[in-house]
């Protein structure tokens, strides 16, 4: 048994992401995050679980001299069907590696939050019943008794606001108390089953083939035999992963036998849900008085009959979208340019300073053109996660998710995915950090790799050069044929993910859609300083050492080091492993045309698209834009420039983006899009030369 | 009895039976959409999502799943 309260020095060397003192558990939008960030305020960290996109929240939470490490668990309606994401949260709970749970109930809802309870309940650990949302009981004329509750559950009750200071100060004490002094629920919900006969059977039959199968529980041996009897009954998707396939077999025909005998037409495990919310239903009424019965007319209902019209919702929508825009990509604009600016200035003056070349070189172009190239994303992140929060906690979120699945379904995505798509054209990587809200895997990936099809602010400039120097007359037009291109493939792609390697279970959108609320700033704050805090901790590090090596293969080449002047002297570039891979390169392209100097532009290309026309202009020895515009269109014809824009086009669209992908959804999945979408420009270039070519 | 994606908005209806496959059959149970359960629907335009009011929470439920779910209507209430 660990000691009941950890000292700091324990505290950290408890790492392991599943580890933690207090759990916060409950239903989504219940108001856990605002009790976690009084609980833990600066100390928090995301706690990511390994192989799964939905992460908690772990911090440290203080009272004099003891230090108890707090959890926030992604929010989960019960025990039972999983996704692959809700698998975490029951890991955690029933493998009893923590002290206290902190039960989050919200109080206008109180028959379905109590479902969890009862469940929690089952699992014999000392548990502390939060009922939140006081002051919306009280308007919507809502009573709870807390003592008739606490009589019934067996553990202590609090009913608190969770954005009122004096209240959340009651729950930390009650928290420390109650690991000092531990409070275990009454198992009311197998007391109450048990007197069923069919309940009793299922128990037996169970426990029966599990000894019989000789199998080891581990870490499940806490619980009793109801317990383990009735998650296993009830299906729980995370329980059933534990046995080895022969008992799996043995439990599914023991239940199905159960079922047969019964006549359970609906199968046990809806049968015992029923009889949960039988149950619940039953004793409801000695803890909840509803003073008016629910013809709630509140604020939230008449700004949702705008928010929700199949008209005005999308116009609503496109309209916060624009903000959002102006918010992320123009506010930021100053911040970014800014740090340009500085980053700029401090390379001149190290590289003014530092006598040795090479050091000066490695620290100027490599070292703090890397850093710089990853913080100038830092105030357009740090706004898109402001924006993004905001919409996720005041609820709008899911009214987008309402107005827009209509048409999403269509290319098998849901309303979860329109606004990471379109943030995909202010940049990707903020399309590909904000698919964060969607909860379902396979759907997370699809719109992660359509993402980087999305042509992005940074390839709009190249494609306005480019534009302008293959087609003079007609660029305006083919800026439109890229931008509705890349709509186009993003969709394409997204589809064809959706009917193959991300094929979803079935199609069943099933969602809460909280009240409207006003955001609070401090979670949105907190939050935004989290996944900013990860972006740095976990990208930042990828995407200049991606920098760094670009930096190192312009510097030297297969005949040794050539020195930082390689950089700017096109002659001295030609001897460097940058070109000699454009050489190597240059058979893959020759049926497209290409000649060595538009391979090695690609090369730089990956880094950053902007990177393509300063060393366009480098290569070719332009002095400013006119001039490469008129060497560019002399040397590569229409067409050949064509095929090019479109490859362009295509192909991962930086560094940052492959390193958010491999950060959000893993390495494999980032390989997988920057190998597709690298087959993807060939083949579209091809198309267009060979089109082309008929002409 | 008609399916759930077929009622107007402001019906009162109760749920009959769920025809959608076990893993949505279980999560709908767990949402309290369950057979003899009343309902709400308070938003269907006859295409995308319905929005439904069940247990004093609102949940939207896809097309598909809706078209799933037979019910039969209580009353209608023109008032909400």
């Amino acid at each position: 048994m660990r000691p009941t309260v950890l000292d700091k020095e324990e505290l950290t060397s408890q790492t392991d992401a599943f580890h933690s003192d207090v759990l916060l558990v409950g239903n989504p939008n219940v108001g856990k995050t605002a009790i976690f960030n009084f609980l833990t305020g600066a100390s928090q960290k995301v706690a990511n679980f390994p192989g799964i996109t939905v992460s908690g929240k772990k911090g440290e939470c203080r009272a004099n001299d003891l230090v108890l490490s707090v959890m926030d668990l992604p929010g989960i309606y019960g025990f039972g069907p999983a996704s692959p994401e809700e698998l975490a949260p029951r890991k955690i709970l029933l493998q009893k590696d923590y002290q206290i749970i902190i039960n989050v109930i919200d109080g206008t809802k109180l028959e379905r939050n109590l479902f969890l309870t009862y469940q929690l309940a089952a699992l014999n650990m000392n548990t502390l019943v939060v009922i939140t949302f006081a002051d919306k009981m009280e308007e919507e004329g809502i009573i709870i008794k807390p003592d008739k509750m606490e009589k019934l559950l067996g553990v202590p009750v609090l009913i608190i606001n969770s954005f009122n200071k004096p209240d959340l100060e009651r729950l930390r004490s009650a928290i420390f108390k109650q690991v000092r002094h531990p409070r275990i629920p009454k198992p009311i919900l197998l007391t109450k089953l048990k007197e069923e006969q069919i309940f009793r059977e299922a128990i037996a039959q169970i426990i029966e083939r599990i000894e019989k199968a000789d199998f080891s529980l581990n870490e499940l041996t806490h619980l009793s035999d109801e317990a383990l009897a009735y998650f296993i009954a009830l299906k729980d998707d995370y329980m059933w992963k534990y046995f080895s396939s022969p008992l799996k077999e043995s439990l599914e025909k023991a239940i199905r036998e159960i079922e047969r005998k019964y006549e359970l037409t609906i199968g046990l495990d809806i049968w015992l849900i029923e009889k949960e919310y039988e149950i619940i239903e039953q004793i409801q009424g000695q803890i909840i008085i509803r003073k008016k019965e629910a013809e709630k007319q509140g604020v939230s209902e008449t700004i949702d009959r705008v928010l929700l019209h199949p008209f005005w919702g999308i116009v609503i929508f496109i309209g916060v979208m624009w903000v959002m825009f102006q918010l992320i990509f123009v506010i930021s604009q100053p911040g970014s340019d800014l740090l340009d600016l500085l980053f700029s200035k401090l390379a001149r003056v190290v590289k003014k300073n530092v006598p040795i070349p090479i050091l000066a070189s490695f620290i100027a172009d490599g070292l703090i053109n890397g850093v710089g190239f990853v913080l100038i994303f830092i105030p357009q992140i740090a706004l898109l996660f402001i924006g993004l929060t905001m919409m996720e906690q005041s609820g709008y979120l899911a009214r987008v998710v309402f107005i827009t699945d209509r048409f999403m379904s269509k290319i098998g995505l849901s309303g979860r995915s329109i606004a990471p798509l379109i943030l995909g054209f202010g940049c990707n990587v903020s399309g590909v950090l904000s698919t964060k809200s969607i909860t379902d895997r396979k759907e997370r990936i699809t719109t992660i790799l359509a993402n980087p099809f999305i042509p992005c602010s940074a390839r709009f400039p190249v494609f306005v050069m480019l534009s302008a120097a293959f087609f003079p007359k007609h660029a305006g037009s083919i800026l439109t044929l890229m931008y509705f291109t890349g709509i186009t493939m993003a969709i394409l792609v997204s589809w064809l993910l959706r009917n193959t390697i991300t094929k979803g279970e079935e199609s069943s959108l099933l969602l809460e859609m909280p009240d409207l609320s006003v955001p609070s700033l401090r979670t949105t704050l907190y939050q935004t300083y989290l996944y900013l805090r990860e972006f740095v901790e976990h990208a930042a590090s990828w995407i200049a050492a991606g920098v760094v090596g670009i930096w190192i293969l312009s510097v030297t080449g297969p005949r040794g080091f050539l020195g930082p002047d390689a950089m700017s002297d096109p002659k001295l570039m030609q001897e460097s492993w940058i070109f000699f891979f454009g050489k190597l390169l240059l058979p893959i392209f020759s049926p497209l045309g290409w000649n060595v100097e538009l391979v090695v532009a690609l090369i730089f290309g990956f880094v950053a698209k902007e990177i393509v026309i300063s060393t366009l202009g480098l290569l070719y020895g332009a002095r400013g834009e006119e001039s490469l515009l008129v060497a560019l269109g002399s040397s590569v014809t229409p067409i050949t420039g064509l095929a090019y824009m479109f490859f362009i086009l295509m192909y991962t669209p930086c560094i940052a983006t492959v390193v958010a992908i491999k950060n959000e959804i893993g390495g494999k999945w980032a390989t997988f899009s920057v190998v597709v979408s690298l087959l993807i420009a060939w083949v579209t270039a091809f198309i267009v030369i060979s089109i082309g070519g008929l002409f | 009895m008609s399916v759930l994606a077929e009622i107007k908005p402001h019906s009162l209806v109760q749920i009959n039976d769920i025809k959608s496959g076990a893993f949505a059959k279980r999560r709908l149970a767990q949402m309290g959409i369950r057979k003899n359960k009343t309902l709400r629907v308070l938003k269907n335009i006859g295409k995308g999502p319905l929005l439904v009011e069940v247990n004093h929470s609102k949940l939207v439920v896809g097309r598909k799943l809706a078209e799933k779910i037979m019910v039969s209507q209580v009353l209608t209430k023109k008032t909400l």
